[in-house]
């Protein structure tokens, strides 16, 4: 018996029941099944035996679900790498020691190759030998390399045998990130159905969820920002909409309050995860709170020092390429700086990100939600700066609609500014970018990418 | 830009910073008045802005690179920082230093 007869029970209890629509077109469970027994026997033929290290190259298509989940039954060590990390593709497969890669093209043809490689790390042979399946994830490096976190995918499994709504979800986090992954499992273990989208241009998604009646919409504070200012929720009909869930990165709470007028309908709900620790469950107060209670069954949490501290039953094994960063208890500091109201807690923002003016702390998501509101102002990210006066000073990079004379638009800034923050957060500096300020996975993207090479074209 | 080019700009960008504090906004702006400390014209915060205003504005005029507030104006054993004059002085020499180098 597999890890995942369980599902595969489930599946066929639903034959009939589409579990995505992929451009535009449904793939029923029924579909799913007969494709997964095929790659088992592709899988055979090829002789990928348990507890080999596969990358799978693909994005979220109905093939590279159903090998996907040959691939876990199977035991063996998943290694998902998508389009959005392709310069990093060769440096992931040798930091996870991949032995197979098993690519499938935007057409759905899949090619099998094998690499030379032996696995040496210790962790993965650990796992190898206890013949459970892994899952191996890259975090985004916004903060500096990437670091490969291994998990064992049983503990990921685990949550999901709580049967809960069966709902249509429409993907938008990649599949090579935990978000991804966890939306995925809890659709399919709800033997729910996944709409998938091309293109993330708030347009086409909106125009998803009217034309397939999506009833969750997993994102991102950055698109709900964009979905605001394109207007694409006039253009649509989202009545649909039964839960929007956000996560990745703090919510600017104007964004939240916009949000909650044009989606009246909507459950509004935080989300929770670390590649390092998988998705808590998690529960905002109201709509339009960003007070939200994080745990669950699996997970305890503690505050040290205002920052949040994990302990799950899901936590990765640890790192394949830097040191484990649990403490000898098992407690993960996730590096979040929160504040407490009883059983709920605020998410501030990184600890690392904090801007620390003569000894006074701003959080960039803070004042980020304030400029937003500002006429003319598209976009905004704040990041610190060091400065020999005060330590370090707010710098904040602006995306505009129409241009504007860069002096005179300082001016706006601090007159907006001055009644609605604490003089310290008013940015002293205040520059006009051309470039767009968010990631592949619309992650608000605070470092600022090199001086020399790139096409940050700045007005000072 | 010659010094009183730099004079003008210090008095206009002070101008502007000082609108939104009516406590001190139309005070008169002249050689000696006072910057930061005692009688200042700036706290801390917006003597920071003042500083950084006037590098964007100068590096964008003159295709310069140059920085006002660093170690080296931190170093100084009388703070350029001091007075309207004394700013106006330490920019002035900031910008003919800039011009060697590149000469």
């Amino acid at each position: 018996m597999g890890c995942l007869t369980w599902l595969f029970e489930r599946f066929a209890n639903e034959p009939s029941r589409n579990f995505m629509i992929w451009r535009d077109q449904p793939y029923t469970y029924a579909w799913l099944i007969e494709r997964v027994r095929e790659w088992e026997t592709r899988l055979d033929a090829a002789d990928v035996a348990p507890g080999t290290v596969v990358a799978l190259e693909g994005d979220y298509s109905p093939q590279v679900v159903a090998l996907m989940l040959a691939l876990i039954e199977r035991g063996t060590i998943l290694v998902p790498l998508t389009a959005s990390v392709e310069v990093h593709k060769e440096e992931f497969k040798q930091i996870a020691e991949v032995q197979v890669v098993i690519a499938i093209d935007t057409n759905e043809q899949s090619s099998i190759s094998r690499r030379p490689t032996e696995v040496r790390n210790d962790l993965t042979r650990k796992l190898i030998a206890s013949g459970d399946p892994g899952l191996v994830l890259f975090s985004s490096g916004s903060t500096g390399k990437s670091k490969a976190a291994l998990h064992n995918f049983i503990g990921l499994l685990e949550k999901f045998k709580t049967p809960r709504h069966s709902m249509i979800t429409l993907t938008f986090l990649l599949l090579d990130h935990i978000g991804g992954i966890n939306t995925l499992l809890y659709v399919l273990s709800n033997t729910g159905c996944v709409v998938t989208v091309e293109d993330r241009d708030p347009d086409k998604v909106c125009a998803a969820i009217e034309r397939h009646r999506v009833e969750v919409l997993p994102t991102s504070p950055t698109f709900l920002n964009l979905l605001l200012i394109s207007e694409a929720y006039k253009r649509h009909d989202l009545s649909s909409l039964k839960r929007v869930t956000y996560g990745t990165e703090p919510m600017p709470e104007h964004t939240l309050q916009r949000i909650h007028e044009i989606l009246p309908q909507a459950e509004l709900l935080q989300t929770y995860g670390l590649s390092e620790i998988g998705i808590m469950r998690s529960k905002s107060r109201s709509s339009n709170s960003l007070w939200v209670k994080v745990g669950g069954e699996d997970f305890e949490t503690r505050i040290q020092d205002g920052t949040l501290w994990i302990k799950a039953r899901s936590a990765m094994l640890g790192y394949l390429n830097a040191p484990s960063p649990f403490d000898a208890d098992g407690w993960f500091n996730t590096g979040d700086a929160v504040e407490v109201d009883g059983e709920y807690i605020r998410i501030l923002g990184r600890t690392s990100e904090i801007i620390n003016v003569g000894g006074q702390k701003v959080y960039p998501a803070e004042v980020e939600s304030v400029l937003l509101q500002m006429p003319n102002v598209r976009d905004v990210a704040v990041t610190g700066e060091p400065n020999p006066i005060t330590g370090q000073i707010v710098v904040a990079r602006f995306n505009l609609f129409e241009p504007e004379d860069v002096a005179q638009f300082r001016k706006r800034v601090r007159d907006f500014c001055r009644d609605r923050m604490a003089a310290f957060k008013i940015p002293a500096r205040i520059l006009i970018v051309e470039n767009e300020q968010y990631s592949q996975r619309f992650k608000k993207m605070r470092r600022q990418p090199a001086a020399t090479g790139g096409t940050n074209h700045e007005s000072q | 830009m010659n010094r009183s080019d730099v004079m003008d700009l210090i008095v206009t960008t002070l101008q502007d910073l000082l609108a939104s504090d009516p406590a001190r906004a139309g005070l008169p702006i002249e050689e000696g008045t006072r910057l930061y400390g005692p009688e200042g014209l700036l706290d801390s915060l917006r003597l920071v802005s003042l500083v950084l205003d006037l590098e964007q504005e100068i590096n964008d005029r003159m295709d310069t690179a140059i920085t006002i507030a660093d170690s080296r104006a931190m170093s100084q054993q009388r703070s350029p920082f001091r007075s309207v004059g004394s700013l106006a002085d330490y920019i002035v020499r900031l910008l003919a230093d800039e011009q060697q180098q590149a000469a």
